[in-house]
């Protein structure tokens, strides 16, 4: 499903003395259907760095990354949109909000840019903000003004509506309690079910054994 | 091929001085593009340039028409220029004086565009004004007061109300949030944002507020001095900028 050739990435500060980083060489990936990887190494060592360039808010310097058979790339951005809107679905760190739109509208927007109705929609986005511990009297505010963890819950409702073919996970339980810790975790089993691919960062042990396949050290990538 | 709009090889300078050099795109229906720079960078200039109200040196800009004609922006007649941009185009300015008649009713602002292409009927002109007010979140009350009795904010939201009556295709945007204060702009942005996407418009924005285009825009440009330096997604842009430049424009926004 996510498949990268001999990627390599760094960056250019052309700020600071127009220094080099090197972030990851040749790196070749492989996941398939139904898979669960993590990506390990110390902080600082790429891993969001990759999971950034899968989703294409990164470019890469060299190499080939295809999402489905379809190649990435940022010289055709409307590509990349498509391939946001249609095939993955991204859980960032923290959720960017778009001021004054409501909890329930921004987890509704994956569904409705994928033409399932607002009727339908609306339900699939109530049972989702349920189970995962969202009051319901915030549903109707914006997220700007939620605790991390409340934030991190919206992100994840949003990252999860949709049945995305590809699914990126950058720390998604780091704020979370134990309580909804499971939830997430239960979430992400679920979906595994449904053969999507996932990709993710999680610097709990514990959560990697229990629902990853393997892990990959990002570090080893130099 | 649902390009909008397509730029090739622009190029406008102002005696020796260069306004814009070279600069090609596509804009595709539905889509959002933003123009960042710094002042002077020649973005103004290029808006200018695609909806007529400069004169081009070289290159060529084409328009689909709403009969799928493709029409050489370049070449078309002053008459047929004024009737697009009472009809497919639409202008909103950065400073809303410059868009509006300060001197005629909000709801005279509002319909003159309709008026202008032959519509008489008053109680028809008046209901559309009146929803379109409530559109923008203007109180409908206000549909007899003068814009000079507006705030900077209402002002600005009657603009695109003006400009948005007549469900232009193409919008140029030039700085449509500067001078306002961030919470009338967080409304104006949301505000934009559901119509735009409302009525799958494409929009081309120039601004030099990144904050902005990183929530309208899907598509970036980054400008200096005239050229065009960088292009991209937005996000990747402004996460990941390769120019020299643009490293420089975003490392320099403020972090609050």
């Amino acid at each position: 499903m996510i498949v990268i050739k001999n990627v390599s990435k760094e960056f250019r500060l052309h700020h600071q003395g127009g220094s080099k980083i090197n972030v990851i060489k040749n790196c070749n990936l492989e996941i398939k259907k139904g898979e669960c990887v993590a990506l390990t190494g110390s902080s600082g060592s790429g891993k969001s760095t990759l999971i950034r360039m899968i989703y294409g808010n990164y470019l890469y310097n060299s190499g080939q990354i295809s999402i489905d058979g379809e190649i990435l790339s940022f010289k055709t951005p409307r590509k990349t949109i498509e391939l946001r809107r249609s095939k993955i679905g991204y859980v960032s760190q923290f959720l960017r909000v778009i001021p004054r739109v409501k909890t329930i509208d921004t987890v509704l927007e994956p569904l409705l840019l994928n033409k399932i109705g607002y009727k339908k929609g609306i339900i699939k986005v109530k049972k989702m903000l349920k189970e995962l511990n969202i009051n319901q009297n915030l549903w109707e505010l914006s997220p700007s003004t939620f605790s991390g963890g409340e934030q991190q819950r919206v992100n994840i409702a949003r990252g999860f509506i949709f049945d995305y073919p590809v699914l990126l996970l950058d720390e998604p339980t780091a704020s979370l309690d134990n309580k909804n810790r499971d939830v997430v975790l239960s979430l992400i089993k679920k979906t595994k079910k449904k053969n999507t691919a996932i990709l993710g960062i999680f610097h709990d042990q514990e959560i990697r054994k229990e629902i990853c396949d393997r892990e990959i050290d990002v570090s080893l990538m130099k | 091929m649902n390009n909008i709009l397509s730029v090739k090889s622009l190029t406008k300078t102002y005696g020796h001085q260069i306004g814009c050099n070279d600069i090609s795109f596509d804009l595709h229906e539905g889509e959002v593009i933003g123009v960042v720079g710094e002042s002077g960078s020649g973005k103004s200039t290029l808006l200018s340039c695609l909806a007529g109200r400069l004169k081009v040196d070289k290159g060529s800009i084409k328009f689909k028409s709403r009969t799928d004609v493709k029409e050489e922006l370049t070449e078309i007649t002053e008459v047929r220029r004024r009737y697009l941009s009472r009809t497919d185009w639409a202008f909103v300015h950065q400073n809303p004086r410059d868009g509006l008649r300060m001197d005629i009713s909000a709801g005279g602002n509002i319909t003159e565009r309709l008026m202008a292409l032959g519509q008489r009927n008053y109680s028809s002109l008046r209901s559309k004004a009146l929803n379109w007010l409530s559109k923008v979140e203007i109180s409908t009350e206000r549909i007899d007061d003068n814009p000079t009795t507006f705030s900077g904010g209402m002002q600005q939201r009657l603009q695109i109300a003006r400009n948005l009556i007549t469900e232009p295709r193409l919008i140029f945007m030039d700085e449509p949030t500067g001078g306002l204060d961030v919470s009338v702009q967080a409304k104006l942005l949301d505000l934009l944002r559901k119509i735009v996407i409302g009525l799958n418009l494409s929009v081309i924005i120039v601004t030099h507020d990144l904050g902005v285009v990183r929530l309208l825009a899907d598509r970036l440009i980054v400008m200096k001095s005239g050229e065009v330096v960088e292009t991209g997604l937005t996000d990747q842009v402004l996460d990941d900028p390769q120019h020299e430049y643009t490293q420089l424009l975003v490392s320099s926004v403020l972090q609050f």
